[in-house]
């Protein structure tokens, strides 16, 4: 977990140096480059993985849910 | 304290409540309406004969009907509704065990099961100049299980317009109440008995260049209450869980076609059941452009695996006092998910078509592997069709 850490904050210090205009942004802006390109997709399939895997998170707070036997 | 190091506590604090963007573009308002509609059939393969005892392998089918409503209300604020409905059929495993050749023995419920999940989640969101915060409330009801979650969420710019905040936090409620609890005595001990959960995310994004974007963040997730599963055999879980995840996602642009995305996500998850999981998906997401047509075609190949839980165990008749569940989703063992979804978009209209399958084994955990068999292990299919409209 320290090894998973540690990388994480490295490659935010080497993105520090960035500097992009927000008038340089029109790829990023693009639909493709979403963190989820299809909102219904992703839930559902955060929903599947919650239910047939022993591990679940990541990416926002969690709760709720089934009884998922 | 310096006053550089005070902001920046203030930012995270201030944090402390957002869910993370759907957009890694924008912290404005949505001005547009949207609604969208997909149905799901999600299909489980059959148990393997030869490893189950019981006359029943069949596994579970389910239809999934979501619905999607978001529209801008007054000044800045923007609200999204879901409703989703599934009908459930087929059986699920009561418990495996290891016979005395050392083989495993799954045991199946009666191909019984019908059952019904209705799921309505409201999030309304106010959006300022440097950020959002919002709310939501779930309510999630079944035949034998109610959930109720509230949530507060929110993203703040920092000054140097490149960093975003990202926060959320989650309370909830969950409460049993097993079908047929004259069944067994453990049905019964369980109905009316709450499972809870407080969960905490902490995120950073960031704008590494014109074509690429990143995000990490750490997530802690407290249960308590009733863990065990009432429909299982010998399964006494313990009474609380602490989990804890790092995970990270890139973006990454290039100028194929009308454009194409490379998407890399990574979540290291543990927990002090023992369980310790690694979780790499990659997408392609390629679009065309034809008139006032785009295409939009998105492979994508996941990869899990986890260790075992300290309790998993493949007795039959463990002791009593002792913690102990043969539940497949808690031993060793490795998936791969493979996905492809196409999307058509015109003028307002976007039509989907999504296609998954998910394949797990014991030995797909790759390192640390287990020599035990577990065929309660699931492969399933996945097949979805959405249409969504914007106004």
């Amino acid at each position: 977990m320290k090894r998973v850490f540690f990388l994480m904050i490295l490659v935010l210090g080497v993105a520090a140096c960035s500097n992009v205009q927000p008038w340089e942004r029109g790829y990023l802006a693009r639909d493709i480059m979403a963190w989820d390109i299809d909102g219904q997709k992703a839930a559902f399939d955060r929903h599947i993985n919650f239910s047939k895997e022993g591990s679940s998170g990541g990416g926002q707070a969690v709760g709720g849910g089934c009884g998922c036997n | 304290m310096t006053s550089n190091r005070k902001n920046v506590l203030a930012a995270l604090a201030a944090a402390a409540a957002m869910p993370i963007s759907t957009n890694s573009n924008s912290l404005a308002a949505p001005q547009e309406s949207k609604i969208g509609y997909r149905y799901s059939q999600y299909q489980e393969a059959d148990a393997p004969r030869e490893r189950t005892f019981t006359p029943t392998i069949e596994r579970y089918q389910i239809d999934v009907h979501q619905l999607h409503y978001g529209r801008p209300i007054t000044g800045n604020w923007y609200i999204n509704t879901d409703l989703q409905y599934e009908t459930l059929t087929g059986a699920s495993p009561l418990q495996t065990y290891e016979n005395t050749d050392g083989n495993s023995v799954l045991l199946m419920t009666g191909a019984s099961i019908d059952e019904q999940r209705t799921d309505l989640r409201v999030a309304p969101t106010r959006y300022f100049s440097q950020g959002s915060i919002g709310g939501s409330i779930a309510y999630s009801t079944e035949d034998d299980y109610q959930s109720i979650a509230l949530g507060l969420e929110g993203q703040l710019e920092l000054a140097d317009q490149l960093t975003t905040l990202h926060g959320s936090i989650s309370v909830s409620n969950d409460t049993l109440s097993p079908t047929d609890a004259y069944l067994s005595s453990i049905r019964q001990d369980a109905d009316g008995n709450d499972k809870r959960t407080i969960s905490i995310y902490e995120g950073i994004s960031r704008v590494l260049t014109k074509t690429s974007v990143m995000q990490a963040g750490i997530g802690y997730t407290h249960q308590s209450g009733y863990l065990s599963d009432p429909y299982k055999f010998e399964d006494r879980r313990p009474g609380q869980r602490d989990q804890v995840t790092l995970d990270g996602r890139y973006r990454l642009y290039f100028n194929v076609g009308d454009g194409a995305a490379l998407h890399l996500d990574y979540r290291y998850y543990t927990d002090d059941w023992g369980i310790r999981s690694h979780t790499i998906t990659t997408r392609w997401a390629q679009s065309w452009k034809a008139n006032q047509w785009t295409f939009n075609l998105i492979p994508s190949l996941r990869y899990y695996r986890q260790t075992a839980a300290s309790f998993y165990r493949l007795e039959q008749n463990p002791p009593d006092n002792e913690l102990s569940s043969s539940d497949a989703r808690l031993s060793t063992f490795g998936a791969l998910t493979y996905g492809i979804e196409g999307q058509v978009k015109w003028q307002r209209w976007l039509v989907s078509l999504d296609i998954q399958q998910y394949d797990s084994a014991e030995n797909l955990a790759l390192i640390q592997t287990s020599s035990t068999e577990t065929p309660a292990l699931v492969d399933y299919q996945v097949v979805s069709l959405g249409i969504e409209y914007r106004y």
